[in-house]
């Protein structure tokens, strides 16, 4: 009963506030309009870099991140970037790893074969089965982090799918302390898609939608995700603005998440990974909370981890030519 | 030389020890939460009139002797009553026994004692492990969850290794948590009064700034004057560093590390799951299913070398051992479908302790 009883505790705690929002006259909009679009997908692509020659690199080294959510390829050409592939993880890890891999060849002339290692990491990273080795995705995304964001790296946080991690690293990449959330989907981009759906806005317009509001409402009283639908149903009914709502998800996503990292310690510099890094209402709530600003790069966020992967390859592959 | 026979093993030693000493140092875990290895154990010590938490002032009866937190009673074959091995010293010819079933149970109901006013569902709760602390699915009221000290709590693992009864009731004794400076805090509700702190001070800091008083058979610590200043704390924070529980907190968890503090041995936790460790050998592995889980290896029985998730524990066992040809592993293994998240948690958890990842798993890091 008490889950039931939230929603009208948190009308009651901002009745003002919606009211003023309701009088902007940003109703929301609950029209018909494209009622069979998926509203929780991301963009997929697949890039490569037109002005390198793979052939001319010595060592071509790839990654491969099978996550619960989205799965990602990095090709790098001697330790550069050279192509990228992101998608979402299919219900087959052994196929979404092919899937990408091969999207990530696309156009680029290169072969399956040509490349001389593979690392595979993530939640699924035993199911890549073309992969020479396994890395835990907690040191690829250390790795990939150092090397998206340079040698300052202190503190990555990895808002992945269905999980959460904290990784605390030295200059060089190498991890000193872990932290992590998996037993709730609270805070991770899976929850994030459900609000996405059930609202019905595209899931890459709520960081800049959360953001229009004058100040902040009062945060969701509960984030788990289970609870935070109902309660975000209960403001629907009672017409509360769309952007309040997702301000208010937003929020209460934001402070869970502060509390998390604060647990471990932020250490400057940080920097945010992963899908929800994309969602500029979250971080700059975070970055709010935690009082520090993250790096930001021109480098896809959410190709960290399989980026950090790569990287490995390149040094197990050289490490390899050297045993020889 | 003075030789003893602990749990049928023969132990020859030189000098005056306490039984709980040459048990430890030779390998033989006894419970122990009063003693602490660096420091002489309180039992015997005096209580006080009069103690601070704060501003708070506590009275009780002075000058009542500290009994001690009884979990390191051991048997001496031809005594009638167990004694404390932290305070008995081992003589020749003694057969000791330190874990026979009534022993056991003693110290289970010692320990049941203080786990009435001490949190515990860190262990009895299911989803403990990969929980992030933050937010209680299971609805456990806020003062009676786990606290900060999570993973790497002597008094956790003591507790889990003595082990207790089910649904034991757990009343918050809503004491004050004093934050009166920048460098810790005290949170008396997680306080099990072993005296620890006590010792510390008098011994190791030279100072006498905490103390005790009792009250109602129970044992209240706290500062001999109202601010710590007053008490002539020197802030070395080796109460902090030999304190088995969450009550003293550090604010700059390994920042400030004073000499004394450094100086201080380190404690002796208990031995925990390897205790069923095998050899990596082809004979043991064939006794390994060829399912998903997690195996860790372990150079020797206290060093962990790696931690790894495999979707065939027996296969990757036979990879390490053809890899590691030459040299002698020990292993563990759980099944887990879930092998990849089991994986992180228990690297979690070793980082949690060790502030680094298992040599193993660190090997690839290194090639940077």
């Amino acid at each position: 009963m008490l889950v039931l009883l939230e929603p009208q505790f948190w009308r009651l705690k901002c009745k003002a506030y919606i009211k003023k929002e309701n009088s902007k006259g940003r109703a929301t909009d609950m029209s018909e309009e494209g009622s069979k679009k998926e509203f929780w997908r991301w963009d997929e692509y697949n890039w490569h870099d037109p002005d390198k020659d793979p052939k001319e690199a010595e060592i071509l080294s790839a990654g491969v991140d099978v996550g619960s959510v989205s799965s990602q390829a990095v090709i790098l050409a001697d330790g550069e970037l050279y192509a990228v592939a992101n998608m979402r993880t299919g219900h087959n890890s052994p196929d979404s790893a092919k899937r990408a891999m091969n999207w990530a060849l696309e156009g680029t002339g290169l072969k399956l074969e040509d490349i001389h290692y593979i690392v595979g990491t993530g939640y699924g990273r035993l199911r890549v089965p073309f992969a020479n080795r396994a890395v835990t995705e907690i040191a690829c995304h250390a790795r990939g982090a150092n090397f998206m964001y340079g040698p300052t790296v202190r503190t990555v946080m990895d808002m992945g799918g269905q999980d959460l991690k904290v990784i605390r690293c030295d200059e060089r990449g190498k991890v000193i302390s872990f932290s992590m959330n998996e037993k709730c989907a609270a805070g991770t981009g899976r929850g994030m898609e459900v609000i996405a759906d059930l609202l019905r806005i595209p899931i890459t317009e709520i960081g800049d939608l959360s953001l229009q509001v004058d100040e902040d409402p009062p945060a969701i009283s509960n984030v788990c995700v289970l609870f935070a639908k109902t309660e975000v149903m209960g403001m629907l009914y009672e017409n509360v603005p769309v952007n309040v709502i997702l301000a208010a998800y937003t929020s209460a996503m934001a402070e869970r998440v502060a509390a998390q990292v604060k647990e471990v310690g932020v250490e400057k510099d940080f920097v945010i990974t992963g899908g929800i890094a994309k969602n500029r209402g979250v971080v700059e709530r975070l970055e709010r909370f935690l009082g520090v600003k993250s790096l930001k790069t021109d480098i896809d966020y959410q190709i960290a981890g399989a980026l950090g992967a790569a990287l490995f390859a390149r040094v197990l592959y050289q490490k390899s030519l050297k045993k020889k | 030389m003075v030789t003893v026979s602990i749990d049928n093993i023969e132990i020859s030693f030189e000098g005056k020890k306490t039984i709980l000493e040459v048990a430890l140092q030779n390998g033989i875990y006894i419970p122990h939460l009063c003693f602490h290895p660096g420091l002489n154990s309180p039992k015997s010590l005096r209580s006080d009139g009069v103690v601070y938490r704060g501003e708070e002032e506590i009275r009780g009866v002075a000058d009542i002797e500290y009994e001690g937190c009884h979990l390191c009673l051991v048997e001496i074959k031809g005594k009638k009553e167990f004694v404390h091995a932290c305070s008995t010293l081992a003589e020749e010819g003694m057969v000791i026994y330190t874990n026979t079933s009534p022993i056991r149970q003693r110290r289970k109901d010692y320990l049941e004692e203080m786990l009435k006013t001490h949190p515990h569902v860190c262990m009895t709760c299911d989803l403990s492990e990969g929980c992030d602390r933050k937010i209680c699915s299971m609805n456990v009221p806020e003062e009676a969850r786990c606290c900060w000290k999570f993973g790497n709590c002597e008094f956790q693992s003591i507790a889990l290794f003595v082990g207790f009864g089910e649904s034991i009731p757990y009343s918050y004794k809503d004491t004050i948590v004093v934050d009166d400076n920048p460098l810790f805090l005290r949170d008396y509700n997680l306080c099990v009064g072993c005296l620890r702190c006590v010792v510390a001070c008098r011994e190791v800091a030279g100072g006498n700034a905490i103390g005790f008083v009792v009250q109602e058979g129970n044992v209240i610590v706290g500062t001999v004057a109202p601010t710590l200043k007053e008490s002539g704390c020197r802030f070395c924070l080796a109460c902090v560093e030999v304190c088995p529980t969450g009550a003293l907190k550090d604010k700059k968890p390994g920042k400030n590390k004073s000499k004394i503090r450094k100086g201080i041995q380190p404690a002796v936790f208990p031995p925990t799951s390897n205790k069923d460790l095998l050899l990596l050998s082809e004979e043991n592995l064939k006794l390994v299913p060829e399912t998903e889980g997690v195996y860790r290896l372990w150079e020797g029985k206290e060093n962990l070398y790696q931690i790894t998730g495999t979707d065939n524990l027996r296969n990757s066992l036979l990879r390490e051992l053809k890899e590691r040809e030459g040299s002698v592993y020990l292993f563990d293994y759980e099944e887990d479908m879930m092998f990849t998240s089991r994986e992180r948690q228990l690297i979690q958890q070793y980082l949690k302790k060790n502030g680094k990842l298992p040599p193993g798993n660190d090997e690839d890091d290194d090639l940077f």
